[in-house]
């Protein structure tokens, strides 16, 4: 800190004061003291001359009285004269009784000049009756008083010099000088905004004040010091935090920014500052920037998430949200905006929002996509919806691709799908995927209605080609449902009426189309009649099994029975399965279904032993390939491993479908169902992918024919003969290895014998039994047993109504 | 307290500057000279052998006391006077006596006489019954 040297400034008023207080009463107090002096002074002089004149007198007065006569002349005259050696006795003279001067001093003179001065008489004794007359005066008394004064007078202006010089002097250096070394430091202070201290000070109160003043400096010096450090570390932190931040004042002109700010804008600070917010910041769309600009200017608490669009130098624009920190200062209102950007979250919402309704595999929209764009119809008017229809597709037999082939395979066929549908639409067309196999397609300007047939039938003939994936050629169809935006009241409702129109195609044997009718809504209806009627069955045990007998086709006995699943509805009666299994699978429902069923084929079997195990019979129970999962066919296995003889007993019929599940080790699950005793039947044999080359390596102990083979082989036409074949190249390759052929639904007896020429050893089918209740099917065992214990030929039953 | 102040300044400068019982009326010049001259005179008309006579009432000896210097310091003691002069006994020490003067007709009378130690005077000093003069 530097230290000032004390300037002669500005004491002198203080020096006037001072001067002017103490010479008057200086003066005041020299000259009354003088005063004083001089009236003690010349008092006791005055009383010591009076005192020598009595004296001389008196002295004088008894000398004259010792002269004798005769000399009283001359020596009176002498003894008078003595008199006048005091400077204070004017002169003196003896008058007789009548006034005469008979002596004087000085002689002959007497008192003639002296008629003014004081006088004393003394009666003398000698001579008799004469009095000593002695005249005086206080001349000397007066002069000196004169010169007293002049002295006085002289000493008192000298005095009053020296003490005035004195005073100034002394002021000069004991207050003066300090106290203008403070006014210096001060001024200094104030002008250089620096605290100054003062250099010297003396030892007394002033100096205590200059030592005050110096103490009150350093802590002022470590204050600003400290401001200082703070207001650098504030620079610092406002101008390197990442964070754009920027100050306006009242009226919302930028004042200030932060160096981020102007690194992540291009702009230079003196092209902002000065600047107004609407140079930079443009409002969201559908906002008013004044509106919200007076908002932030009047604002005296803080805002936060004001949308803006930032604009940088070179063009490119940010979007950014803006928070608002009023700071008030004195009479200054300034506003701190910080800017947070938020062009990524806004791409990260535009990207989620067009994932949201973009499916992932096909690229194309999803259904909230399709549901978007069905809204542009609705907003657009009623002739837009008149000219749209909208079209329901579902690809036919993906599913048996996607088991066999694998889902990796099926998605390159969703994909291809998607491909021809697209090229199937003109651009103006909406193509969706709505999950699975279903794609939607929204056609616009239709002329007629019926032009939404023709773009139907161009998507059903794109689909006869199979598609090539991989070295696999896999055949998929579509069925089509078409709705028009007529008919529905709103976007969910023209979608379900699509679907029900592609229902119906479905039920229509696939690969069509079907345009919505009314009556579509009541089919559909049904099912969801049915599957309450399924769920209530399932809580209520209304589920039964019927059993269907399946016969050795050499010995014509009963070899097992094959448990087929029944719905008892109180007021349908006894539902047919497959609604029932339709239903189920679309819904979910099979699993609780087929659980229900596994533990009802165990508890026969392990109840009806002496029918079934003990006769070397077996339960035949239908699994569902959605339920050979691990956890379902672990519970299975370790049930059956707790009663090995019920296992041994039981067969469980899996379709090709659960053999080709990609998801599931089905190969391993299944080997170690058969560890447990029980068999292995793949069911609805020839009416999938698979063939004889891949099913070996699966342990399936039993195959069964479908149906579909076997009805009618006795007829004489080309199909009857091509399944002829088929059935023959089957037993012989199934016999080789070593598996077992049960040909379901033999109706017939020509079925029959060809069906035993081909050496397939067992059947089932109405010829022999339609399916019976458990007890109606224990009881048929019983017969059969009693008569076969007598003919050994089986009991022929009439036949009744499929129920398969 | 600053009225009870004042009053104790003006008190103060009042019994500072005032005669009151410590001072007389001032004498002139002429009264001062005369009662020199009355003292003088009365001690001149007291010499026997150049020396006033004095009764110690204590030894009853007769002390002789020889005049030096008179005084200029008048007392007065209502409306007589007190003077004193110097004097000197035969061993040459020094002693004061003092004058007790009356005013008869416009001439003075010394009408009692004390040397050396003046137990009344000082007794009327202290009392304040005896104030200076000049």
């Amino acid at each position: 800190m530097p230290h000032q040297s004390p300037e002669k400034t500005g004491t002198t008023r203080l020096l006037t004061r001072f001067l002017r207080l103490l010479l008057p009463a200086f003066l005041f107090a020299s000259s009354l003291g003088l005063y004083v002096l001089g009236a003690f002074t010349f008092g006791d002089e005055r009383s010591a001359i009076v005192t020598r004149i009595g004296n001389l007198a008196a002295r004088t007065a008894a000398a004259v009285n010792k002269i004798s006569d005769h000399h009283q002349a001359s020596q009176t005259e002498s003894v008078l004269s003595l008199m006048l050696a005091d400077p204070a006795v004017a002169c003196g003279f003896i008058a007789d009784q009548s006034g005469k001067v008979i002596a004087a001093a000085p002689a002959r003179v007497g008192c003639a000049g002296s008629q003014h001065a004081a006088q004393v008489d003394i009666k003398l004794q000698n001579p008799v009756g004469a009095t000593l007359c002695v005249k005086y005066n206080l001349t000397e008394l007066e002069d000196r008083g004169k010169l007293f004064r002049i002295f006085t007078l002289i000493a008192l202006l000298g005095s009053l010099f020296v003490a005035a010089a004195a005073s100034w002097f002394s002021f000069r250096v004991t207050v003066g000088k300090p106290v203008n070394a403070l006014l210096t430091a001060i001024r200094t202070t104030n002008m250089l905004g620096k605290p100054t201290k003062v250099s010297e000070a003396p030892d007394d109160e002033l100096g205590s004040v200059i030592h005050a003043f110096n103490s009150m400096q350093d802590k002022l010096e470590s204050e600003a010091r400290r401001n200082a450090d703070a207001l650098r570390r504030l620079d610092y932190i406002y101008n390197e935090t990442p964070a754009l931040m920027f100050s306006i004042d009242a009226e919302g002109v930028i004042i200030h920014a932060s160096g981020h700010w102007l690194d992540e804008t291009g702009y230079r600070r003196e092209d902002i500052v000065g600047a107004p917010l609407g140079q930079f910041l443009s409002a969201a769309p559908g906002e008013d920037f004044d509106t919200i600009r007076r908002t932030i200017v009047e604002a005296t608490r803080p805002l936060r998430d004001i949308p803006f669009t930032l604009a940088r130098k070179n063009g490119e624009r940010m979007e950014v949200l803006m928070a608002v920190v009023p700071d008030i200062e004195a009479d200054q209102v300034a506003k701190l905006c910080v800017l947070s950007d938020i062009s990524g979250l806004k791409n990260a919402q535009v990207e989620l929002r067009r994932q949201a309704v973009t499916d992932h595999l096909t690229g194309l929209p999803n259904r909230q996509g399709l549901f978007e764009h069905l809204s542009t119809i609705k907003h657009a008017g009623p002739a837009e919806a008149e000219a749209s229809a909208l079209l329901f597709i579902d690809l036919d037999n993906f599913k048996t691709v996607n088991d066999t082939l694998g889902h990796a395979a099926g998605d390159q066929l969703l994909k291809a799908a998607a491909g021809r549908l697209r090229n199937c639409i003109s651009r103006k067309d909406c193509l969706a995927r709505l999950g699975g196999d279903e794609f939607a397609i929204v056609l616009h300007g239709l002329r007629q209605p019926d032009d939404a047939l023709l773009v139907a039938d161009r998507i059903i003939k794109a689909f006869v080609n199979p598609f090539r994936i991989g070295e696999a050629n896999a055949l998929v169809g579509s069925s089509i449902g078409i709705a028009h935006f007529s008919e529905g009241e709103n976007n969910d409702d023209i979608l379900r009426l699509a679907d029900l129109a592609m229902y119906q195609s479905k039920q229509s044997g696939k690969n069509c189309v079907s345009r919505y009718s009314n009556d579509m809504s009541a089919r559909v209806l049904s099912r969801d009649i049915m599957v309450r009627k399924i769920r209530d069955a399932l809580n209520e045990d209304r589920f039964v099994f019927h059993f269907q007998p399946i016969v050795d086709l050499e010995t014509m006995r009963p070899v097992g029975m094959e448990a087929l699943l029944r719905l008892n509805c109180p007021n349908d009666g006894l539902l047919a399965p497959y609604e029932i299994i339709k239903a189920a699978e679309e819904t979910g429902l099979i699993g609780r279904i087929t659980s229900w069923g596994v533990a009802e084929g165990l508890s026969v079997a392990r109840n009806q032993q002496s029918r079934i195990a003990d006769r070397s019979r077996y339960i035949s129970i239908n699994l569902s390939p959605k339920q050979i999962t691990a956890e379902f066919m672990s519970e299975l296995i370790a049930r059956l491993k707790g009663n090995p003889r019920v296992a041994r007993s039981m067969v469980f019929e899996i379709t090709e479908t659960a053999l080709f599940r990609q998801d599931e080790d089905v190969s391993g699950m299944l080997a170690d169902l058969r560890a447990t005793g029980a068999r292995i039947a793949l069911d609805d044999f020839g009416t999938g992918y698979s063939s004889l080359g891949h099913i070996h390596r699966f342990p399936v102990d039993i195959i069964k024919l479908d149906r579909s083979f076997v009805g009618g082989l006795g007829q004489d036409n080309e199909d009857a003969r091509r399944r002829r074949a088929l059935i023959k190249a089957t037993a012989a390759l199934a016999g080789e290895l070593g598996m077992a052929i049960i040909a379901e639904g033999i109706e017939d007896n020509e079925s029959l014998g060809v069906i035993r020429d081909f050496g397939i050893r067992y059947g089932q089918g109405y010829l022999f039994s339609t399916p019976m209740p458990a007890n109606v099917a224990l009881d048929w065992l019983d017969a059969f047993d009693r008569q076969a214990g007598q003919d050994g030929n089986v009991v022929q039953l009439a036949r009744s109504k499929p129920s398969k | 307290m600053k009225k009870h102040l004042a009053a104790c300044i003006i008190f103060a400068g009042l019994n500072l500057f005032q005669p009151a019982a410590a001072m007389a009326e001032p004498l002139s010049d002429a009264d001062m000279v005369a009662l020199q001259v009355a003292m003088q005179t009365h001690i001149d008309s007291a010499l026997v052998d150049g020396a006033v006579l004095s009764l110690d009432p204590a030894t009853g000896n007769v002390v002789s006391y020889y005049p030096t210097k008179a005084h200029p310091k008048i007392m007065t003691m209502g409306k007589h006077i007190i003077m004193c002069s110097d004097f000197v006994d035969v061993s040459g020490k020094p002693t004061m006596a003092n004058f007790y003067m009356a005013s008869d007709k416009g001439r003075y009378v010394v009408f009692n006489t004390t040397f050396g130690a003046d137990p009344a005077l000082e007794k009327m000093m202290k009392d304040g019954k005896v104030a200076m003069a000049n």
